[in-house]
C-alpha cells in the first residue's frame, strides 16, 4: 500500500535522509523510532508530500505520490503535525470541517457537516466542538487533529510524537486510538514515537532511523533489541520481553 | 447576545444611518420626503437633486468603501495570520498616493482655487493612482513568490517597498517643492467619499461583490492558513496560490477605493477584530461580517464628520481614525477575549 524507495533528503548539502526504503500494508500500525535529528519528522513529511525528496520516490497504492494533487493526496492521508504555535481562535467543529477541503469547493455542505458531527461523535469529542483550538489541553488537542485528520476518511495516518507532552493516561488512550483505526477501519497509522515501551507494545513493525538511515525495520521484537537500541541511541537498556518494556540501565 | 441578533441589531444600524445621513446636512430633509423619493413620488426638485447628486451617491460609497475594506481587512489578517494586517498592510496607499503625486505635480492634474484644492483631472489622478498600487501590488508578489509566499516575506517586503515609495513620495515634494501641488498631494491623501462619481461608484460596488464571492469561495483555505501552512498545505490547500489570490484580490480592491476616495484607515484592522469577537473564527461568517461591520462604521464616521462641524466637513479618513484609535487601544489592551488581538 505504501511503498518508499531509495528516498534522499538534504539540508544545506548533509543528508536528513539516505537511501531509506520500505513497504507496508493497511491496518498496519508502524512505529518510526530514532535519536534526536535522525529524520523521523523528515521522512513523514516526505511521505505526506510537504517536503520533495531529492532523489527516491513513494508510491501510495501504486500511485506515484508526485503525480497526486493536492486534493487528491490530502484524501488518502492526513497528518497530524507535532504541534501548533499559531493563534488561531477557530472552534474545534470549524477546524475540523477545514479538514474536509479536499472535497468541497466553495462552501461545506450539510454532508460535510454531518461527517465531521460523525467523527466528533465517534473520537468521542463532541463536547468539544465549540471550543476553542488554542483553549485545548494537549490530550484533547491531539484527539481534535486526529479528527481533522480522519473527516477525509484518509488510508494512512501519519502522526509526528502523538504522546508527546500527554500524561500517562492520555498517552495509553491515544495508542489505543492509534491500534483500534488500524485494526478496524483498515488505515496504516505511521507514527514517530520517542518512547521505545510504547513502540514495542503498540505496533506492528518499526522503522528505526539512524543519522538519516533505517538501522533496522521489522516486528518490534527483532527491532528494538539490546543491541541496536545502544548503537543507535548509545546507551545500554535491558529489554524485558515478558512485560514489553525498554528499561534503561544507566 | 447571539451573533446572528447581533447581526440583526447591525443590520437595523446601518440602515438607520443611512436614513440619517440622507436626512440630515446644511439641508435637511425630511423622512417624509425620503420615502416619496424611494418610491417615485417626490415631487420637489431641488431635494431630488440634493438627493441624487449629493447625498445618495456619498452614503452609498461609504458603504460600499467600508464593506470592501472591512471584508478584505479579515480577509488578510487570515491569510498572514497576523490580527494587525489590514487591507493596507501590502502599502498600497503610499504608493498609490505616488502615483497621484505625479499626477497631480508631474502632469498638472491638480490646482489651488479660492476656498478648496481642486483636481482638475480626476481619472488621470485616479487612474495613476491606481496604476502606482498595482505595480506596488506586483512588485511585492513577484519578490514573495521568490521565496515562498511565507507570511514574514510578504510583510517585510511590503514594508520595505512601503518605505521606497514614502522617500519617493517626499523627493518628489522635495524637487518640486511647490506648496501649493504639495497641498493639492496632501489633500488627496484624505478619505473623501464625496469624491466618487457614480460611475466610480459602480466599479467600487462590482469590486466588492466579486471580492465577496472570491473570498468565500477561499473561506476554508484562509481558516487552515490562519492555522499554520503546513496544516493547510497537508490538508490539499495550494497554499501559494491561495495566499496570492487573496492577497491580490484585496490589494486590488483597496487600490480601487484609494484610488477614487483617498485612504481611510482603520476600518480594516478594527472590522475584522470586532467580526471574530463577535462571530468566531470561522471566515465564512468572518468576512461578510466584517463587511457589514466595515460599512456601518464608515457610514457612521461619514455622518458625524459631515454633522459634527457643519457646515464644515471633516473628511472621513480623518473620523475614521480619530474613531477606529481608541477602538483598537481597546482591543489590544483586552476589553473582551482578546486572543486573537494580542500579538
Amino acid at each position: 500500500m505504501l511503498r518508499v524507495l531509495g528516498v534522499e533528503v538534504r539540508y544545506n548539502g548533509s543528508f536528513a535522509l539516505e537511501g531509506v526504503e520500505f513497504d507496508l500494508r493497511e491496518g498496519e500500525v508502524v512505529s518510526i523510532v530514532g535519536p534526536n535529528g535522525a529524520g523521523k519528522t523528515t521522512l513523514l513529511k516526505v511521505i505526506d508530500g510537504l517536503l520533495k525528496p531529492k532523489a527516491g520516490t513513494v508510491y501510495i497504492d501504486g500511485l506515484k505520490l508526485q503525480h497526486l494533487k493536492e486534493g487528491d493526496r490530502a484524501k488518502l492521508m492526513g497528518y497530524v503535525p507535532q504541534r501548533l504555535f499559531g493563534v488561531s481562535g477557530l472552534s474545534v467543529f470549524e477546524f475540523v470541517l477545514a479538514g474536509r477541503k479536499p472535497y468541497v469547493r466553495g462552501l461545506p455542505t450539510r454532508s460535510d457537516y454531518r461527517k465531521v458531527q460523525a467523527v466528533l461523535e465517534e473520537l468521542r469529542i463532541g463536547y468539544l466542538a465549540n471550543r476553542s483550538i488554542s483553549s485545548l489541553s494537549g490530550g484533547e488537542f491531539q484527539r481534535v487533529m486526529i479528527a481533522k485528520a480522519l473527516v477525509t476518511d484518509p488510508k494512512i495516518l501519519l502522526m509526528d510524537e502523538p504522546t508527546a507532552n500527554l500524561d500517562p493516561y492520555f498517552q495509553r488512550e491515544i495508542l489505543k486510538l492509534s491500534f483500534s483505526l488500524a485494526r478496524e477501519k483498515g488505515i496504516l497509522v505511521l507514527m514517530v514515537l520517542h518512547d521505545l515501551t510504547q513502540a514495542l507494545r503498540y505496533s506492528d513493525k518499526v522503522i528505526m532511523l539512524h543519522k538519516g538511515r533505517i538501522h533496522a525495520f521489522g516486528e518490534p521484537s527483532a527491532v528494538l533489541t539490546e543491541d541496536n537500541i545502544e548503537e543507535v541511541y548509545g546507551i545500554k537498556v535491558k529489554v524485558l520481553k515478558d512485560v514489553k518494556a525498554v528499561v534503561p540501565l544507566s | 447576545m447571539k451573533p446572528s441578533w447581533t447581526v440583526l441589531l447591525f443590520v437595523v444600524l446601518l440602515l438607520a444611518t443611512v436614513g440619517l445621513s440622507l436626512s440630515l446636512g446644511s439641508y435637511e430633509i425630511r423622512w417624509g420626503e425620503l420615502l416619496s423619493f424611494f418610491s417615485g413620488r417626490l415631487q420637489d426638485l431641488q431635494v431630488k437633486k440634493v438627493l441624487l447628486d449629493m447625498r445618495l451617491k456619498r452614503v452609498l460609497t461609504a458603504v460600499s468603501v467600508g464593506a470592501l475594506l472591512g471584508s478584505a481587512g479579515a480577509a488578510m489578517q487570515s491569510a498572514l495570520r497576523n490580527p494587525l494586517a489590514s487591507p493596507f498592510t501590502l502599502g498600497v496607499q503610499h504608493a498609490a498616493a505616488l502615483g497621484a503625486a505625479i499626477a497631480l505635480m508631474v502632469l498638472y492634474g491638480g490646482s489651488i482655487g479660492r476656498f478648496s484644492i481642486e483636481v482638475r483631472g480626476p481619472y488621470m489622478v485616479a487612474s495613476l493612482a491606481f496604476l502606482g498600487a498595482v505595480l506596488q501590488i506586483f512588485l511585492i508578489l513577484v519578490l514573495a513568490y521568490r521565496v515562498g509566499v511565507s507570511v514574514y516575506a510578504v510583510i517585510l517586503i511590503a514594508i520595505a517597498m512601503a518605505f521606497l515609495t514614502q522617500a519617493l513620495l517626499s523627493l518628489l515634494q522635495y524637487i518640486f517643492l511647490n506648496e501649493i501641488v504639495v497641498a493639492a498631494v496632501v489633500f488627496w491623501t484624505f478619505g473623501d467619499t464625496s469624491r466618487a462619481s457614480w460611475g466610480e461608484l459602480l466599479w467600487i460596488c462590482l469590486a466588492v461583490g466579486g471580492l465577496l464571492v472570491l473570498l468565500l469561495f477561499y473561506s476554508l483555505d484562509l481558516d487552515l492558513l490562519s492555522v499554520s501552512d503546513e496544516v493547510a498545505e497537508s490538508s490539499g490547500v495550494k497554499v501559494r496560490r491561495a495566499r496570492m489570490a487573496v492577497l491580490v484580490s484585496c490589494a486590488l480592491g483597496t487600490a480601487l477605493t484609494v484610488s477614487f476616495v483617498g485612504i481611510i484607515g482603520f476600518v480594516g484592522l478594527v472590522a475584522g477584530q470586532m467580526a471574530r469577537l463577535i462571530g468566531g473564527w470561522s471566515n465564512r461568517k468572518v468576512i461578510p461580517l466584517s463587511g457589514l461591520i466595515g460599512a456601518l462604521t464608515l457610514s457612521v464616521a461619514d455622518l458625524l464628520g459631515r454633522t459634527l462641524m457643519s457646515p464644515t466637513t471633516i473628511p472621513v479618513g480623518i473620523m475614521t481614525s480619530l474613531i477606529g484609535a481608541p477602538v483598537l487601544i481597546y482591543l489590544l489592551l483586552g476589553g473582551s477575549h482578546a486572543q486573537g488581538v494580542r500579538c
